[in-house]
């Protein structure tokens, strides 16, 4: 490859941020197929049933989380030069060989995704047999940069001063130890003011044209800082007492989003469905592992194979309501955040429906979660101070974690169902 | 062994280390001392660590820690701390109501609850996060075929919390090797 090819840039263009640029590195790996595979995974699986906007993917909300994950980096190294130097070693040298490692952790952070995101991954196998607990994605994202892209990683000419490997990717996206101080930057990658996250809330908003998942993260970007180590913690990632309204604002935006459309009582039916038919089409009932030879199958399942199946008429009852936008029909829901009568009177409406409970949901199970994040507050004093948000804002203060649980009926049977639940 | 996936068990079993510790609780000891409970004394939980600067940690652990608080089972507080602030929990009104939810699986863990408070239910939230990445990265280290040594341990623990001074870390390693808390050899 000649110098000025390996120098050459490329704009991609984005909904939510006008242009994503790459470099001739990200860009030669987002062209392998193990990259492209994500074109075929939608971002919020089923959700178009209910907001016919989201057909968004994978690969776009995965540039729009380099993206923001190199304006947060940015922002902490502009601001907090001092504290990165003095508390964790950096030099400028350092800092921008990192900045080229959180980029490539965030283009690859979501490549492990199984068909339709992470509804799939109830079917992910477990990691010992039968019992005990499933893979992750991230796992499966690790293996998948380890066998598919050291390559492409290593040998790229913008590679030459910064040394990486497949490994250092893999590792940062796994949080092991091998990554060393660049766990720092793991809170943009997966914490409490990550990029994922506030890609996600502004992308999927705007793919569902709903304004419930918009907050200011220009002004988040312009207030992100490295929250120095105090007696009751390690240095992470905050925000300037400037950006706590933004702060406030990015939380807000997720418990609207949750309620409004990730928890929406039809489309996270779907997710029900989609299992039911994965069920039924994988071999064995679950995906292959993200090991040895099965990793090779694993890639072959995207959107586009499981459609084909459905089309084909598989997947049995869920396969067909997928197919007919036939789902279960919710019968009765608990209050947002159930309390132990609630829990008591849930336990009894089961009881109530018997055979007539088609499906259960709870919020608590969901990937998309609206729990009460506390994020740290860098106070501009003579001596800094680290406060929580919660102190600062009321709103965050009384915010109560979503455990709301739905029950569903089959459709022909909605109106037996709540009959019997009204007798509760 | 049954995984707790019982809401109330995991709330209660929060509310329960709260009531028992031998001083307030903040959250980054909450974090930490389940941390250990579920590597240390594997008790089944749902609680995926991952590792951080901080040390292991859980965003479950803190929704839950918040429904105990809307349950009623535990009580929490803002309090100064050198520098910063942070939040000091105690026992709500409803904190029986709760854990009779979970009594059996509380009693069956009752001996590992009291083992991690008396070990770790004094110490500060730093010196917590110290301990629990030592445990989180031995065993991750000792979960490959080349067994660590505390002096890899205290360097890769290093690495990760370079604004930590060396001496510190290994005098930690070498306090919980003596417990035999950690798989690697001195």
């Amino acid at each position: 490859m000649t110098t000025a090819a390996a120098h050459r840039t490329y704009e991609v263009r984005c909904p939510v941020y006008g242009f994503v640029t790459l470099n001739d590195w990200e860009w030669q790996i987002i062209s392998q197929p193990a990259y492209q595979r994500l074109r075929r995974i939608r971002q919020l699986a089923w959700t178009d049933y209910v907001f016919p906007g989201a057909m968004h993917t994978r690969f776009e909300h995965s540039l729009g989380v380099m993206h923001m994950a190199t304006m947060l980096y940015d922002g902490v190294v502009e601001r907090s030069r001092e504290i990165l130097q003095s508390e964790l070693g950096y030099n400028d040298d350092g800092l921008k060989r990192h900045k080229a490692l959180v980029r490539l952790t965030a283009l690859f952070h979501d490549i492990g995704h199984g068909p339709f995101s992470h509804a799939a991954e109830e079917l992910f196998p477990f990691r010992n047999g039968t019992d005990g607990e499933r893979y992750v994605h991230e796992e499966y994202s690790a293996a998948i940069v380890r066998r598919y892209f050291n390559d492409v990683i290593s040998n790229h000419p913008l590679n030459t001063n910064y040394g990486f490997s497949a490994e250092d990717v893999a590792n940062l996206i796994e949080g092991k130890p091998e990554a060393g101080k660049a766990l720092f930057w793991r809170d943009l990658i997966a914490g409490q003011l990550d990029a994922d996250r506030m890609d996600y809330l502004l992308r999927d908003s705007l793919h569902c044209g709903v304004s419930y998942g918009r907050y200011d993260w220009q002004r988040l970007v312009h207030t992100v800082v490295a929250v120095p180590p105090t007696s009751e913690g390690g240095p992470r990632i905050g925000v300037t007492e400037g950006g706590w309204h933004a702060a406030e604002g990015l939380i807000v935006a997720r418990y609207f989003m949750f309620t409004q459309v990730y928890f929406h009582k039809t489309r996270v039916i779907y997710d029900h469905h989609l299992q039911g038919a994965l069920t039924d089409l994988l071999p064995s009932g679950v995906f292959p592992a993200p090991t040895g030879r099965h990793l090779e199958k694993y890639l072959q399942w995207d959107d586009w194979r499981i459609l084909g199946l459905l089309q084909k008429g598989k997947g049995h009852e869920h396969g067909q309501r997928l197919a007919s936008r036939n789902h279960f029909r919710e019968v009765i829901h608990t209050s947002e955040t159930p309390s132990a009568s609630d829990l008591k009177r849930l336990a009894e409406w089961r009881k109530a429906l018997g055979d007539l409970l088609a499906a259960e949901m709870p919020a608590e199970k969901s990937w998309y979660k609206a729990g009460p994040a506390d994020i740290q507050i860098l106070v501009d004093t003579p001596r800094f101070e680290v406060e929580p948000l919660s102190k600062y804002s009321s709103v965050v203060r009384n915010m109560e974690p979503i455990r709301q649980v739905r029950l569903y009926s089959r459709p022909e049977q909605r109106a037996e169902a709540i009959a019997r639940v009204a007798n509760v | 062994m049954t995984e707790i996936h019982n809401k109330l068990e995991r709330v209660a079993l929060i509310a329960h280390l709260i009531a028992r510790a031998p001083t307030k609780l903040g959250r980054t000891a909450l974090m930490k001392c389940l941390f250990f409970l579920k590597v240390l004394k594997n008790v089944p939980m749902p609680y995926s660590f991952g590792l951080y600067t901080y040390g292991p940690f859980d965003s479950d652990v803190l929704d839950d820690l918040q429904y105990a608080e809307a349950l009623g089972a535990v009580e929490g507080t803002l309090v100064k701390y050198p520098r910063a602030r942070g939040y000091e929990y105690r026992s709500g009104p409803k904190l029986e109501e709760v854990e009779k939810q979970a009594t059996e699986f509380l009693s069956r863990y009752q001996d590992s609850i009291d083992w991690v408070l008396s070990e770790f239910g004094r110490r500060s939230a730093i010196d917590l996060e110290m301990a629990s990445t030592l445990v989180y990265v031995d065993r991750m280290t000792n979960g490959k075929k080349a067994r660590a040594t505390i002096a890899d341990l205290v360097r890769k623990v290093h690495e990760v919390k370079p604004h930590l001074a060396i001496d510190t870390i290994e005098t930690e390693a070498r306090n919980l090797k003596s417990k035999g808390l950690l798989q690697a050899s001195a």
